[in-house]
């Protein structure tokens, strides 16, 4: 039993390796008629953020990028499916599909940019 | 034979919307969702209802002045959320449960 | 043994890392033109921060949750965007007065002016937190910080008025000028209670772990750190009041200013002084670039630790970069960055109760704090504090503007 809005809402998701991957900026039910809604895939993404603050904002900015950036910007969607309670969070473990979706900015910046700069590899000395 | 039209609606659209009956009167605004784990689904059994004032939402008031708000309780059927920036009460006001919390 | 040397640590960063642009341009100008009539804000915010620091650090050891996640997840994001977008500006002002003030630092060293060397140090503020790991980054911190005892010392051999000393402690109005005085009060505060200064203590917090054990450690890291470093600020407040006080000499005229140290320090005076501010900024500017890479990766759940290679995050290294990169603006502009540090503790304190009172309600919470919540007394000293300030900037803000 949970309550959406407290427990699932804008909760930690972990990476397979136990590691901070993002939050649930939002949650998509089912809906049919004369069935009980029910989750049908939690959702993340800056988008579905602004969204929640200023819906027309989210909607022009979505066309902004596409027509000057020439990227859909969409939000990744997967099914909830490993979840936990640890402490007063719920945790939710993506698979592997959902991460790589979940990390394509974070892999670019890292890979074009980051890594191309000197020291941007090196371990730290602890 | 057709497929059940299927909607997709989401939960942060539904939070904080005003509640209606048939008649246009506002029964109060959707301040939780409860959901069952079903085998492999997770499905809606119930919606709470409130004053849907923002100190009552922060829970900061029943903190501090001791009070309990009143939260009313409807089943998933009692409200129809297919359109989420107007869900309807589809049974009478009656019908709908009281909770102190 | 562990348990103390983690204290004493802890005591040491807070002292050395006290002292920045904001309180010690605040301090001087207080000195200059009031003597020790505003002794009492510097205590009063030092007494704030404290309850502060003490609250975000229990919040990290007992729920494990930074500040900014907190919040988030109380409160939701369409909430929490406000306080994160104040506190985001709020730090972005106050590192790009870090900023000009070490920029500032070596105009005075040089002679040359403060503009052309905005970019070199935006660069070895962004080398230093790119290449360095969290633990490097705040005992190098808190070792070369200890230069700002440099004013201790000289307010102890100028041998100030004790009797009046003490009648600055307590708060009074003053008696001639209350609109600057009431400014200057207000600048103090917000120097002495900025938010990433407890924002990034529970970042570091939960990065290092820290569990129930580390309460007590927490509490009196939080009162003797802070307090030992107030008294770091007060001696510039004092060491103002007796050199540039008698003579005249106003804070802004930094140049002259400079000079505060030479009389008690002799020939080692100035270098001390422009040291104590290049340091003190420098240091500033890395925990607020970090604060604003922490909070933004907080609040969207991303993977966030200084002690990673910037390629395995990478959001994380181009958030303080942005950040140092923004903050360069305003002091390549040539804005004064003693004006622009007293406009930035200005707007710290008016955002203040937008970032304060949902940390309070988590604070209250006891699905986060368990039995930890606050108790009655922190509660209302922190509520008491933050809303004098608030109403003190209001009122004093638009006088000022009126008076210039």
């Amino acid at each position: 039993m949970m309550d959406l809005a407290r427990d699932l809402l804008d909760v930690q998701l972990l990476d397979p390796r136990q590691r901070p991957i993002g939050r649930v900026d939002g949650i998509l039910l089912e809906v049919r008629p004369g069935q009980p809604p029910s989750v049908a895939a939690l959702e993340v993404g800056a988008l579905t953020l602004l969204r929640r603050v200023n819906r027309p904002l989210a909607r022009w900015v979505h066309r902004a990028v596409l027509r000057w950036l020439g990227v859909s910007w969409r939000p990744v969607r997967f099914r909830l499916e490993h979840w936990g309670r640890v402490g007063v969070d719920i945790e939710i473990k993506v698979g592997e599909r959902a991460e790589r979706r979940l990390l394509r900015f974070e892999r670019w910046l890292s890979t074009k940019i980051v890594r191309r700069l000197p020291g941007g590899t090196k371990g730290k000395k602890q | 034979m057709s497929e059940p039209r299927r909607r997709l609606v989401r939960v942060e659209d539904l939070i904080g919307q005003r509640v209606r009956e048939r008649s246009g009167r506002i029964v109060g605004r959707i301040e939780e969702i409860r959901a069952e784990q079903r085998g492999e689904r997770y499905e809606v059994t119930e919606y709470h209802l409130g004053s849907g004032a923002m100190l009552e939402r922060l829970a900061i008031v029943g903190h501090l002045f001791g009070r309990q708000s009143d939260t009313i309780i409807a089943r998933w059927d009692q409200i129809d959320v297919q359109r989420p920036h107007a869900p309807v009460l589809t049974c009478p006001v009656e019908a709908l449960k009281h909770e102190k919390r | 043994m562990k348990n103390l040397t983690k204290i004493g640590l802890g005591i040491l960063t807070s002292v050395g890392g006290y002292l920045e642009v904001g309180s010690m341009g605040t301090a001087i100008q207080a000195g200059a033109a009031f003597r020790y009539e505003l002794l009492w804000a510097i205590a009063l915010g030092t007494v704030g921060i404290a309850f502060l620091v003490e609250m975000t650090g229990r919040l990290a050891a007992v729920s494990h949750h930074s500040v900014v996640a907190a919040v988030r997840k109380r409160f939701g994001f369409r909430f929490q965007v406000w306080p994160l977008l104040s506190q985001i500006l709020v730090d972005l002002l106050v590192l790009a007065s870090e900023v000009g003030g070490a920029s500032l630092a070596l105009e005075l060293a040089t002679g040359y002016s403060f503009r052309l060397f905005v970019i070199p140090v935006a660069v070895l503020i962004w080398a230093l937190l790119w290449f360095a790991t969290f633990g490097a980054i705040e005992h190098s911190v808190a070792v070369l910080g200890l230069v700002t005892l440099s004013f201790s010392v000289a307010a102890w051999w100028l041998g100030p008025d004790w009797t009046a000393v003490r009648h600055g402690l307590v708060p009074h109005r003053p008696a001639t000028d209350a609109a600057q005085y009431a400014y200057l009060a207000v600048g103090i505060l917000g120097a002495t209670i900025s938010p990433y200064l407890f924002s990034f203590y529970s970042s570091g917090a939960v990065e290092e772990e820290w569990r129930k054990e580390d309460l007590m450690p927490n509490r009196i890291v939080a009162a003797l750190g802070m307090a030992f470093g107030s008294l770091v600020a007060m001696s510039v407040m004092v060491v103002a009041a007796m050199v540039l006080a008698p003579r005249g000499i106003e804070g802004e005229m930094y140049q002259q200013a400079a000079t505060m140290l030479s009389l008690p320090l002799a020939h080692w005076g100035f270098r001390l002084f422009w040291l104590s501010l290049f340091i003190g900024c420098v240091g500033a500017a890395l925990e607020l670039a970090l604060d604003v890479s922490y909070i933004v990766g907080q609040t969207f759940g991303w993977a966030w630790s200084e002690n990673q290679p910037p390629a395995e995050e990478a959001r994380f290294a181009l958030g303080y970069s942005l950040a140092i990169g923004v903050a360069t603006t305003p002091s390549i502009l040539g804005i004064d960055p003693l004006k622009l540090t007293m406009f930035s503790m200005a707007v710290t304190v008016v955002v203040l109760p937008i970032l304060i009172g949902p940390l309070l309600v988590v604070m209250n919470d006891a699905e986060y704090l368990e039995q930890y919540t606050n108790g009655w007394i922190t509660n209302l000293a922190v509520t008491t504090i933050v809303l004098l300030a608030f109403v003190l900037a209001v009122l004093a803000i638009p006088l000022q503007l009126m008076a210039q």
